[in-house]
């Protein structure tokens, strides 16, 4: 279903958009930070009431992000060129994945056991966790725009985004803005594994493939953090539509075939007229 | 071993460490203790990993023969297939340890090499290409899923040694090789019995939701020719790739086709997920399983979507009605890891057995366990007698159908 992938796509896109915009590199933890969200909702529903479990798997995930951004990522990010950020965060989600493999094994876990309640809306069913997948991702997207748009984060998020030395001369605080953007980033990605665990079943190889796609629409939506939720609607429309017209196997190699013309033609992205919006 | 090559490469990378270091350490504000340490470090780990290399690789020329007989094994140890993997590394135990119970080959003991493939065919590569290379394994037990079996095939014709497979069904695999053998049959027998099933209860039209693998391509093909030649129609074939977890799309296809049955060729999770899925999407038809879907997984994922659903499986064990022999197996099975032997567990054991059977036949390299196994073609398993063909495919296994009543896998009656 259309909708459901681009709010997954939209919440993973935007967590990847704003670290790999501000921080300036490929940083894989968000996908560290999806499983984090995804197993401590499930850890955290065995004992309490599902509405008590988001919570906390959300805050745990992004309490953890902050940690690995602190201690691991902020001090080598200042210190290391890209690439080799893109390997040390490589290695932080591998090591997740291991400790989730290690902790938890490596079945699929899912919070309740058969279909998830659903309800009528015209001919079609949708269940109510697709619904707080959808409204979570459009009430994200909205705060993520106000918050980059008026708080004083959001402006030197921006500033670091548009050029980092210049902002770093004028006296920005790149280091507390950086955490930030990791905790933002973190929480962001630990609402989309918690709703995917609620949605569908989580494993620990799980996070590489839906790390994928969330490269996929932040690449396709541009310069601008924001389009990556126009990347991410393009991205969910091209896969439900190509699942009508061919194997559902050659989906992913069209989406990059797409993705590679887009690149050569648009360089920016599709969307980069949003640019100074964000 | 190439140990002239990997010495070169380390002392490069050694050198090359230094060297970037060196040009880098204007960029990096470190320590006079770092800059001394780092390097110190990185080639004190690098000679003690050498070390490891050197003295780990076989035996040195001039050394006594090995105490033990080596067999690799690859199966999905981790990733989405993990739990046949671990069902089917504690049937090769089993049999493994039965045997060296009984005093081993010749006095020597069994060791198995576990390799983990995560059901993708490139790991499977590299696997059976360590098993062959570092390990000298004359035999690999392996793999639970046809694509990662079919990835193996060449290398083990290449390094000649012979590989049994556990549950790899693909009908391809029957010309995969000559060092090639299965001791589950092909899917030309599921798909047969599946479609056979489906038009006996009348079902008229059917859809296909299969994996984009070997396995599920060749079992899409083998069903639809089948259930097409008793008088069905198959409406609609949707393929999904491995990774994928949202199959609304591919449901919402197969409805707008109106199918009465809707044949699922896919492994545990991704079938829990579908049957999840289809019946929130409101999806009324039918379903049919694979015989993959057999697992307890299953039924915690998908809960009460499960329900009804029907497969054909191989009836060589049914942990409900065991034979004198399987019940001993049965009981200490489930004593030592607290769960009943699957399908992967049994086969796990027999393609262990087949082998251990060679080796008791004198059989000691690749070609002698492949002679032995052309030659005598009728081995005893913990499933009964395992006969091969021509091509290394088991033949003689009865097919029933079965289904998922009140949380449980039972038979259906005919």
């Amino acid at each position: 279903m259309i909708v459901t992938q681009w709010a997954l796509y939209c919440l993973l896109g935007l967590a990847f958009s704003l670290s790999f915009r501000v921080a300036g590199f490929f940083d894989l933890s968000i996908g560290a930070a999806f499983l984090l969200g995804g197993y401590s909702t499930w850890w955290a529903a065995q004992s309490v009431p599902l509405a008590a479990a988001f919570p906390i798997g959300i805050a745990l995930a992004s309490t953890v992000s902050i940690l690995v951004g602190l201690w691991g990522v902020a001090p080598l990010a200042s210190r290391l060129p890209p690439l080799n950020m893109f390997v040390v965060t490589l290695g932080v989600l591998y090591f997740v994945q291991s400790l989730a493999a290690l902790a938890f094994g490596e079945s699929a876990k899912v919070l309740r056991s058969g279909p998830n309640p659903t309800f009528a809306v015209f001919s079609a069913r949708i269940s109510f966790v697709q619904l707080f997948l959808v409204a979570a991702a459009v009430l994200v997207t909205l705060c993520l725009a106000y918050t980059l748009a008026r708080s004083g984060w959001g402006r030197f998020a921006r500033a670091i985004a548009d050029d980092r030395h210049l902002a770093d001369l004028l006296g920005v605080p790149i280091q507390n803005t950086l955490l930030k953007t990791y905790a933002t980033g973190g929480a962001i990605a630990g609402i989309a594994g918690s709703l995917f665990v609620a949605d569908r079943a989580l494993d620990p190889a799980q996070a590489m493939t839906v790390l994928l796609a969330a490269m996929v629409a932040a690449i396709l939506g541009g310069e601008a953090i924001l389009g990556a939720a126009l990347g991410a609607l393009v991205l969910a429309c091209l896969e439900s539509g190509l699942g009508f017209v061919m194997p559902g196997f050659w989906k992913s190699t069209v989406v990059f075939c797409i993705l590679l013309a887009v690149l050569a033609l648009r360089g920016g992205g599709m969307f980069r007229f949003i640019r100074r919006k964000l | 071993m190439p140990l002239h090559f990997s010495n070169s490469r380390h002392t490069e990378c050694i050198c090359s460490t230094g060297v970037n270091y060196d040009a880098n350490q204007k960029f990096i504000m470190k320590t006079p203790v770092q800059e001394s340490f780092v390097p110190k470090l990185a080639c004190a780990l690098l000679i003690a990993l050498q070390i490891f290399v050197i003295t780990g690789c076989g035996p040195e020329p001039g050394k006594p023969e090995q105490s033990s007989i080596k067999l690799g094994a690859v199966l999905p140890l981790t990733g989405d297939s993990a739990a046949w993997g671990e069902q089917g590394r504690w049937g090769i135990q089993y049999a493994v340890a039965e045997a060296n119970e009984k005093g081993g080959i010749g006095g020597k003991k069994i060791e198995v090499v576990y390799e983990d493939s995560q059901a993708i065919p490139r790991l499977a590569m590299t696997a059976a290409t360590k098993l062959t290379d570092i390990d000298k394994v004359p035999a690999i037990i392996g793999d639970i899923v046809s694509a990662t079996t079919l990835a193996m095939a060449p290398i083990a014709e290449q390094k000649k040694a012979v590989l049994v497979g556990i549950s790899c069904s693909a009908p391809a695999i029957s010309q995969a090789g000559e060092f090639v053998f299965r001791v589950w049959p092909s899917d030309n027998l599921e798909g047969e019995v599946a479609a056979k099933w489906t038009r006996s209860k009348g079902f008229q039209k059917a859809a296909v939701l299969h994996i984009a693998t070997d396995y599920g391509q060749g079992l899409a093909a083998v069903f639809k020719k089948s259930f097409e030649a008793n008088g069905g129609k198959v409406v609609s074939i949707q393929a999904y790739s491995q990774d994928q977890t949202d199959f609304r799309s591919n449901l919402a296809r197969i409805e707008s086709e109106s199918p009465d049955v809707v044949y699922l060729i896919s492994y545990y999770k991704d079938a829990a997920l579908a049957l999840r899925q289809a019946k929130e999407v409101g999806l009324k038809a039918q379903f049919l399983g694979a015989t993959a879907v057999e697992n307890d997984e299953l039924l915690k994922l998908a809960g009460n979507a499960a329900e009804g659903l029907a497969y054909p499986t191989i009836v060589d064990f049914d942990a409900d009605h065991p034979t004198k022999t399987q019940s001993a197996f049965l009981t200490k099975f489930t004593q030592l890891h607290g769960k009943k032997p699957d399908w992967a567990a049994t086969h796990a054991y027999d393609a262990t057995a087949v082998i251990i059977q060679a080796l008791e036949a004198g059989a000691r390299s690749g070609e002698e366990i492949r002679a032995v196994l052309d030659k005598r073609r009728q081995f005893q398993g913990i499933t009964g007698t395992i006969k091969f063909d021509e091509n290394g495919d088991v033949i003689d296994k009865p097919a029933i159908m079965k289904t998922v009543r009140d949380g449980k896998f039972v038979r259906l009656e005919p």
